[in-house]
């Protein structure tokens, strides 16, 4: 026994050593319960997602293989194939971003092997696999003129590529390769030296047409291109148009599989075509100028389609080729939502026995494909939502029982003799609806989908998403069903801001009976000048329409002041530093905090930032004037991204606990802003430079500089800390670096930060960590009252979306530590990837230009939304779902327990006593 | 007729050398400070005099500045009266010959309150240009008459940092140490596994037990064993 006392001693006098291990151990066993993973049932629960392609470059109807289907190509870089009843994607191949995967040319679909040219210097060739959509060669093509990579022009035929370049005042030089082995087969040069470089070419395979000179006297001429001992063809513009057709001239090629141009004259008000043959044909017959052309073989007899679009009707017109009889039974007219100016991209028209069906897959302006079959649609694809500018999140309204309550006891009257009025009258209304319900009455059809109400923990929301078409969709979060869409005409991104549209919700959905409103602030196309377009985010109705401001914008800011029917008004800054406001009735109330706003500015070109203020405002008029102003000489660097907070955020806590018990407090400036900006030149180039500056006072608060590393750099800026990622170029790898700025001990004012007068700059704690994977995008998650710890959403390059605990990236993670901190992990260079912690398990996401992330109902829970190519959406609960009980809680077991409980402490309180006056008899 | 004081402060504010040693390149920098105290959205700007850092690396910098006349003084008492800003623009010559103007502002009534006393800092970038001049006063707020009619300016050069890079050289030598403490600590200790670590092994294991027993399933198990 002895012994084993002793060693139990030793055991205890160990224990207290290992102190340290333990708390090691606890904190991986904390690391491990941090992530959340999903069980295998609750995939797609809480989460959707939505593949697209993006907007059509190339399209073609693969007849050839056993399934049907439909191969696109994208400006998306994406060459997918579609099914061709659903409309739905059968594979997808995402190539190269931007410049290097840009697809030049896509064709052999007829000869069943499909072909890709794509990228720039060195162009790459790919041969696919039509059913797979597997790659089965792939060669580059070494470009001799690189600067004139625009200007080639590629055909692909029988199993051939010709790269065809025109040379200017000389000839037109064809090379040959074999598609699928890169050899090259031929070079030839057909002599054309009338091609210079304003001569307008397109090709119409196996002729190269041109169009030269402006005038009447514009001669037409085509070379053939596999022939070099023939002659260029001429034909004058008069033996195609007759006498008196005005310039200016322009010529396309005509879709489909003939070699047809058409030529449109009169300022685009009329145009003609003409078959390129041995003998070119002209048809005598004028076509509009807006219909857009194709040509399809229907028993190998052509014939030409012309599609035109007015007022919401959509015809195509048929007619046969040289004929230009007219074919009613090809001919057809349909009304559609999701057409819009729609162009035939591929058309295919076989033979069946009911006699002659045509199936048209026609691209409409804003971006969406529909595939239409005689004249019905079989189905439209949104392709606009691969483009997204913006995202808000917004919380659907109350259902009507609720929002007769709220009528009920609407705050704004106090009088009681109409505050009893109408309590009586809504409990007069309630009392119908019941009797209705009770007589089984069919109950009056509401204004509203019944499932479109908020829930009980405000998890059911509206995504209000901009794209990039100009086309805004309503998406609610549960299905990612499209509830509403709207076209607004005539907008663009703000050139300035690399084509930003910019959303702002001016009042939610929680001031029942106002509706809740959007304001879209963008560029007009014509004019460059403002435009603000107000919609309701639930509906999908416009408000005010249409507004055109009549000035540039330079700035906005959303008031966070609302108006006495709760709208926020938006503050607008034109480029001649003047300040309005929308809508007008906001003014007062905008002049009434003037003395508190301060407005920046930054312009990328110039590198001057700005400070206003607006202390001279009168309660008529806001008037601007200039605080401060530096300068980001361009010369030296680039300003690439200017971050702030969220405006929305709340910061729980204000300090941080060390271990010897004091509290290190946090340095929350709200007005804090980052800016990002990259060397530029031969001596700083590869330099990152970081800044925070104080948007209100002007004063630059801390910077730093990276040498030798690159973009692209993703920044989250929230509470006290920043996390950037960039690339290093010295260890070529990616990696997180992070700031975190204190106060120090004592805090400059407990309740309220000021820029103007704090003076004393903080503490930055910094750290770098190396991050094994290439990076997206990045965002923090945010919760309402903001006692969730944060954690950082990171799209990957690989498809894979992390959460990242931001306790990962804490720059005070201790080198050797010591003494140990309450939540901080000993400092490890790497950060590892768990696979627990992707939260789109193997729905795999590409080309991730963004994630919004906001808060739901409950405190524990962040609603992610992702965008890029895909759309992809889910929840998250960074410290778990600590306010929700489980599904699978049990109910009856606790109860069990509690009156177990209860009744045992009664009968052992029974048996006590008895006990007791037992003893006192004694 | 007031007399002309000039007032020269010398202040040298590097923080630490091993910061100042990320920049590369040193020189000189001159600042011409003009300010304006007119209560208007558009300024009225007047000199105010110059500074001239003679280092940027060291940051040793000489001002030179004119006293604030009487009217002056006043019209800075009405701007802080009414909550105004004290604007100030300096026009910046390098050594590299660039000119470039920067503006900045602080509330009128800090400068009153803390006796004409102010902080000029100079932010330079990588490449030793700068990039930001602005003036800070601790304060209080007040619309008093000044002690003095002089500045009392401070001039702090700044330059960005060193940007952070992930400390593979620690970590490794750390966990060799750890490694090395590992293997002499198992020379000393050979006991079994159990022996070594039954006391993790046993708040473990209850855990465990615990919580199965509280799980679903377990449910029915405990309920049965309540019935007993």
């Amino acid at each position: 026994m002895a012994p084993f006392v002793r060693s139990f001693r030793g055991n205890i006098h160990r224990f207290l050593i290992d102190v340290q291990i333990l708390q090691y151990l606890i904190i991986l066993v904390g690391l491990f319960n941090l992530s959340l993973c999903l069980y295998e049932d609750q995939v797609g629960k809480f989460d959707w997602k939505q593949n697209y392609v993006g907007k059509i470059k190339f399209a073609s109807f693969d007849t050839v293989s056993a399934a049907k289907k439909i191969i696109v190509a994208t400006e998306e870089n994406v060459i997918a194939a579609l099914n061709l009843k659903s409309g739905q994607i059968l594979w997808r191949r995402v190539l190269e971003k931007g410049y290097a995967g840009q697809i030049r040319a896509l064709g052999g679909v007829t000869d069943g092997d499909l072909v890709s040219v794509s990228g720039g210097v060195p162009a790459i060739v790919r041969a696919w696999d039509l059913a797979t959509g597997h790659i089965l060669h792939e060669w580059p093509i070494a470009e001799q003129n690189h600067d004139r990579i625009k200007d080639v022009k590629w055909h692909i035929k029988d199993g051939t590529l010709h790269h065809i370049l025109p040379i200017y005042n000389s000839a037109v030089e064809v090379t040959s390769y074999d598609s699928k082995t890169g050899d090259k087969l031929k070079t030839r040069r057909v002599s054309a030296p009338f091609i210079t470089q304003e001569t307008e070419c397109v090709l119409v395979a196996p002729y190269l047409a041109c169009l030269k000179g402006d005038s009447s006297l514009a001669v037409l001429l085509l070379v053939h291109l596999f022939d070099t001992h023939s002659q260029p063809q001429s034909v004058t513009i008069n033996t195609i148009f007759g006498a008196g057709a005005q310039g200016p001239y322009h010529l396309e090629s005509v879709l489909g599989e003939e070699p047809i141009v058409s030529i449109s004259a009169d300022n685009n008000q009329r145009k003609r075509i003409l078959l390129v043959g041995e003998v070119p044909v002209p048809i005598q017959r004028d076509i509009v100028g807006d219909a857009t052309l194709y040509v399809v073989s229907v028993d190998n007899e052509n014939i030409l389609l012309e599609t035109t679009y007015k007022n919401g009707v959509t015809e195509i017109v048929a007619s046969e080729l040289l004929t230009s009889k007219s074919m009613p039974n090809i001919s057809t007219s349909v009304t559609h939502n999701s057409l819009l100016s729609p162009t035939i991209i591929a058309s295919v028209c076989p033979r069946q026995t009911k006699g002659v069906t045509c199936r048209h897959l026609l691209a409409s302006e804003d971006h969406s494909v529909a595939l239409l079959q005689h004249n019905k649609l079989i189905w439209a694809r949104e392709e606009a939502l691969a483009n997204v500018v913006a995202v808000e999140i917004i919380e659907l309204p109350m259902s009507d029982r609720d929002q007769e309550i709220e009528t009920e006891f609407d705050q704004k009257e106090r009088d009681v003799l109409s505050m009893m009025f109408r309590r009586v009258g809504s409990q007069l209304k309630q009392a119908k609806t019941f009797l209705q319900s009770m007589l089984s009455f069919t109950p009056q059809q509401s204004n509203q989908r019944m499932d479109l109400v908020r829930d009980k923990f405000g998890l059911h929301k509206m995504i209000v998403l901009v794209t990039s078409a100009g086309k805004l969709y309503g998406i609610e979060t549960r299905k990612g069903e499209i509830i509403w869409q709207l076209r607004v005409r005539g907008i663009r991104g703000f050139s300035k801001r690399s084509d930003a549209i910019i959303l702002y919700v001016q009042r939610g959905s929680r001031h029942f009976p106002y509706p809740p409103q959007c304001a879209l602030l963008a560029e007009d196309k014509q004019t460059g000048e403002g435009i603000v377009y107000t919609f309701n985010p639930i509906t999908g109705q416009p408000l005010d329409g249409l507004v055109k401001l009549g000035y540039r914008i330079k700035q906005s800011m959303l008031l966070h002041v609302t108006t006495d029917d709760f709208l926020r008004g938006i503050l607008i800054f034109d480029i001649r530093d003047k300040v309005h406001v929308y809508p007008k009735s906001a003014t007062a109330i905008a002049a009434s905090i003037a003395k508190n706003t301060y407005i920046f500015t930054a312009d990328q070109t110039t590198g001057i930032l700005s400070g206003y203020s607006l202390s001279y405002s009168t309660s008529q008029e806001l008037i601007s004037h200039k605080v401060w102003e530096l300068l980001l000489s361009p010369k030296n660097q680039k300003i690439t991204h200017v971050v702030s907070k969220n405006p929305i955020e709340r910061v729980h806590s204000q300090g941080r606990v060390l271990s010897d018990r004091s509290v290190l407090y946090k340095y929350i400036n709200p007005n804090l802003v980052t800016i990002v900006t990259e060397g530029v030149g031969h001596t700083h180039k590869n330099t990152l430079n970081l800044y925070l500056l104080d948007a209100v006072s002007g004063a630059m608060i801390f910077s730093i500089m990276h040498k030798r590393v690159r973009g692209p750099v993703h920044v989250v800026h929230s509470e006290n800390w920043i996390v950037y990622s960039y690339f290093n170029e010295k260890s070529r790898r990616t990696e997180i670096a992070s700031l975190e700025l204190y106060e120090g001990k004592i805090q400059s004012n407990t309740t309220v930060f000021s820029s103007l007068a704090t003076t004393k700059l903080p503490i930055v704690e910094r750290q770098a960590f190396i991050f094994p994977a290439a990076i997206e995008s990045m965002r923090e998650t945010i919760t309402e009252k903001g006692i969730t710890s944060k954690h950082i959403i990171v799209a990957l390059a690989n498809g894979g979306i992390l959460e990242l605990p931001w306790m990962m990236v804490d720059p005070r993670r201790p080198i050797n530590p010591e003494v140990r901190e309450e939540g901080v992990i000993p400092y490890m260079p790497e950060i590892p990837i768990h696979m627990d912690a992707i939260i789109n398990y193997n729905q795999s996401v590409f080309r991730v230009s963004g994630i919004h992330t906001s808060p739901s109902g409950l405190e524990s829970t962040c609603l992610v939304f992702v965008h890029g190519l895909d759309l992809f959406y889910t929840r998250v609960a960074p410290s778990k779902t600590f306010d929700v009980l489980k599904e699978d809680f049990d109910y009856y077991l606790i109860v069990i327990v509690l009156a177990a409980l209860l009744i045992s402490s009664y009968i052992t309180k029974k048996l006590a006593s008895q006990k007791a006056q037992k003893q006192a008899w004694k | 007729m007031y007399t002309i004081y000039i007032f020269i402060s010398l202040l040298v504010s590097v923080s630490s050398s091993a910061r100042g040693s990320e920049l590369d390149y040193d020189g000189w920098l001159q600042l011409r400070l003009w300010h304006a105290f007119n209560d208007e959205s558009e300024p009225i700007f007047v000199e105010r005099g110059n500074v001239t850092v003679s280092s940027v690396r060291s940051g040793a910098s000489v001002v030179g500045q004119n006293g604030l006349l009487q009217p002056h003084i006043n019209q800075l008492k009405t701007l802080a009266k009414h909550d105004g800003k004290y604007r100030l623009k300096a026009v910046a010559r390098t050594s590299s010959g660039n000119e470039i103007t920067f503006l900045t502002s602080l509330p009128a009534c800090n400068l009153l309150g803390s006796d004409l006393e102010d902080v000029i800092t100079i932010w330079l970038d990588s490449a030793a240009e700068p990039i930001v001049v602005s003036i800070s006063s601790p304060g209080p707020c007040s619309t008093e008459n000044p002690f003095t009619n002089m500045w009392t300016t401070n001039v702090i050069v700044k330059y960005p940092d060193g940007g952070p890079v992930p400390d593979t050289a620690t970590y490794i030598q750390k966990l060799e140490r750890e490694r090395e403490a590992r293997e002499r600590g198992e020379a000393k200790d050979n006991r079994s596994f159990l022996a070594r670590y039954w006391m993790y092994i046993v708040p473990a294991l209850i855990f465990v037990v615990l919580s199965s027993a509280t799980s679903p399933e377990a449910g029915g198990a405990g309920g049965s064993s309540q019935r007993q």
